[in-house]
């Protein structure tokens, strides 16, 4: 899943370390977060969008991938 | 600042879990070297041979209390998600192979027999593999 939270994150002038001290996580999570390694559960994500006052479709994007016809 | 500051607590965390899961492993080890000595030996009646097991399974006991409450409290969701993944890993690999070896030993195709440090360390060692291989994933 893409993101745009390093952006959002500079914009702010925050440190990993900084956003992950707001969010409650470790500063390994918001790296993953930001490398698009990882995604974050529904319960984080909607801390994120909080924090930065954003909706949660502006900051995350899914990977465009044809999804498999049911059967 | 504020990096060295969340990275040091992380260290901590895992600092302290190996410190203390290699401890209690060293307490178990040494208790059943202790107790087959022991035993052999006839020095101590029963009930204290008993005891003695008693008292060697009580620091891994505390570290499992301990290990537990970290993962519930002290780990975010995808630190979690790397510790339980470990555990995965370990299971899938250790039963598959545990089943081999008791079958194999019941067919007679393997005589030797495993060891207590085999026996203990294996499954930490798979958890610690792992581990490394999720956090390799998502770092």
């Amino acid at each position: 899943m893409k993101n745009c939270l390093a952006e959002l994150r500079e914009e702010k002038n925050w440190s990993q370390g900084d956003l992950a001290d707001q969010l409650g996580v470790s500063r390994q999570t918001i790296n993953a977060l930001e490398r698009g390694k990882y995604d974050p559960s529904l319960p984080l994500a909607f801390k994120i969008a909080r924090l930065f006052k954003r909706s949660i479709e502006e900051i995350f994007e899914p990977d465009e991938k044809p999804s498999k016809p049911a059967r | 600042m504020q990096e060295s500051t969340e990275s040091g607590r992380d260290l901590t965390i895992g600092k302290r879990l190996i410190t203390n899961f290699v401890v209690s492993e060293f307490f178990l080890i040494a208790g059943n070297l202790a107790i087959r000595v022991l035993n052999r030996e006839g020095i101590l009646p029963p009930w204290a041979v008993a005891v003695v097991t008693l008292v060697t399974i009580l620091p891994m006991l505390l570290f499992a209390i301990g290990f537990f409450r970290m993962l519930r409290t002290d780990l975010d969701e995808m630190l979690q998600r790397i510790v339980l993944e470990g555990l995965a890993f370990a299971m899938i690999v250790f039963v598959p192979l545990a089943g081999f070896y008791v079958n194999a030993r019941a067919a007679g195709l393997i005589s030797s027999r495993l060891d207590p440090p085999e026996v203990l360390l294996l499954p930490s060692i798979l958890v610690a593999i792992g581990v490394l291989i999720s956090w390799s994933r998502l770092k």
